[in-house]
């Protein structure tokens, strides 16, 4: 007796959930919070899930994005294994579980439109090169993501000559002259150089809206 | 065109080579957009605008995330070498063959960028007195010219290090 009742209640759950008026697809609750939150406007978040259920849906079909979809929709074989996009990818996971959800895809991508603001592209950009997240950047870390970098495009130099760019490279963005570069001091080497920040923009984010257009048919944004 | 047998059917590379459809045929160069727009070159080659480690790190691949956004159809990819030899002689040699292949040239002092069935781009920068950093951005269908024509050219070019990083 008491197994029918808890029968029908989940049965009514179920009809309930699906005759709520204008229900989102399964995953996407409210988009107005995170344009809220984001640079995104309501669209952009929209589209944006369409991107997002295109990538997470690569190996395992769970709405969430583990480390081999990520890598996947970075290089297109999940084989490639890469120092930059672990951090990344570490970057994007605030919740520390290994896996992305939409709101943390969604957050961490406001960070790299070109209407975000630079101090959030400044942040960014220092804890992605800090390592060992330490809340500076060391010369290993440095010499460490230097050599990665050579290695992964095939560029050979020799060590002499990776020393004294490192050098030159401490010297100037280094001011207080302890070996690290602290979040400061990279905040002035960035805005000396602008084009280190190149990554953190992505122009592609502009036009989500016509790359991604499947959004129209879920859409709650009225046509004006 | 209309021949229902595959096999005796007209080809499209025939197709675009007969004169019929050649009258009055410009062929649409492959659109650039701002991913192949020169960037404002910084002035002199003086020793503060040559390249940085931080410079050197975010050429990584794994740190551009636009590829995130690519169909596999318009992904840029993009190959990097070392050469001790001038910008110059790098942006000349790659002319030389663009003008062979046919292709549109745009140049600056820092880099050249090609037009035709597909668009490239080539950037370089100064990394050390002898050393540069030559950066190719590629775009379309093109990878079989790219592996013939200009890769061979460029191989020269590529400075070999003689002694192995210390890790």
């Amino acid at each position: 007796m008491l197994q029918c009742l808890a029968g029908i209640k989940h049965l009514c759950a179920s009809l309930i959930h699906c005759c709520e008026p204008g229900s989102q697809p399964r995953g996407l609750e409210d988009p107005e919070i995170l344009a809220g939150v984001t640079v995104f406007s309501v669209s952009e978040i929209e589209a944006l899930y369409e991107l997002f259920k295109k990538i997470s849906s690569a190996v395992i079909d769970d709405g969430l994005i583990n480390k081999e979809e990520f890598q996947l929709a970075l290089f297109k074989t999940n084989k490639k294994e890469s120092l930059f996009a672990d951090r990344v990818f570490d970057l994007f996971d605030t919740k520390h579980n290994g896996i992305l959800g939409f709101e943390e895809f969604a957050r961490a991508l406001s960070v790299f439109h070109p209407n975000a603001p630079i101090d959030d592209k400044i942040e960014f950009s220092f804890q992605l090169y800090d390592l060992k997240q330490q809340g500076f950047i060391e010369r290993q870390e440095v010499k460490q993501m230097v050599v990665a970098t050579l290695a992964e495009s095939g560029m050979n130099l020799s060590d002499d000559v990776i020393e004294s760019i490192i050098d030159k490279t401490f010297e100037e963005a280094d001011t207080k002259h302890d070996g690290k570069i602290d979040k400061e001091e990279w905040r002035s080497l960035v805005l000396r150089h602008p084009s280190l920040l190149k990554n953190m923009t992505l122009q592609y984010l502009k036009d989500i809206t016509t790359t991604f257009p499947s959004f129209v048919f879920h859409s709650r944004v009225e046509d004006t | 065109m209309l021949d229902p047998n595959p096999h005796k059917r007209i080809t499209v590379n025939e197709i675009l080579n007969d004169p019929w459809f050649r009258k009055g045929y410009r062929e649409i160069e492959y659109p650039v957009d701002n991913e192949f727009d020169f960037k404002n070159s910084g002035g002199d080659m003086d020793e503060s605008s040559f390249l940085n480690a931080f410079d050197i790190i975010s050429y990584s691949s794994g740190f551009d995330l636009s590829n995130l956004f690519s169909n596999n159809g318009i992904r840029v990819t993009c190959e990097m070498f070392i050469s001790a030899e001038s910008p110059e002689r790098i942006i000349e040699k790659i002319e030389e063959v663009a003008k062979d292949e046919g292709m549109r040239v745009t140049k600056n002092e820092k880099g050249i960028r090609l037009q035709g069935s597909f668009v490239m781009m080539v950037e370089i920068n100064r990394l050390t007195e002898e050393l540069v950093v030559v950066e190719v951005k590629r775009r379309g269908l093109g990878r079989d010219i790219w592996k013939e024509k200009f890769k061979p050219q460029l191989n020269a070019l590529i400075y070999q290090s003689e002694r192995q990083v210390r890790r």
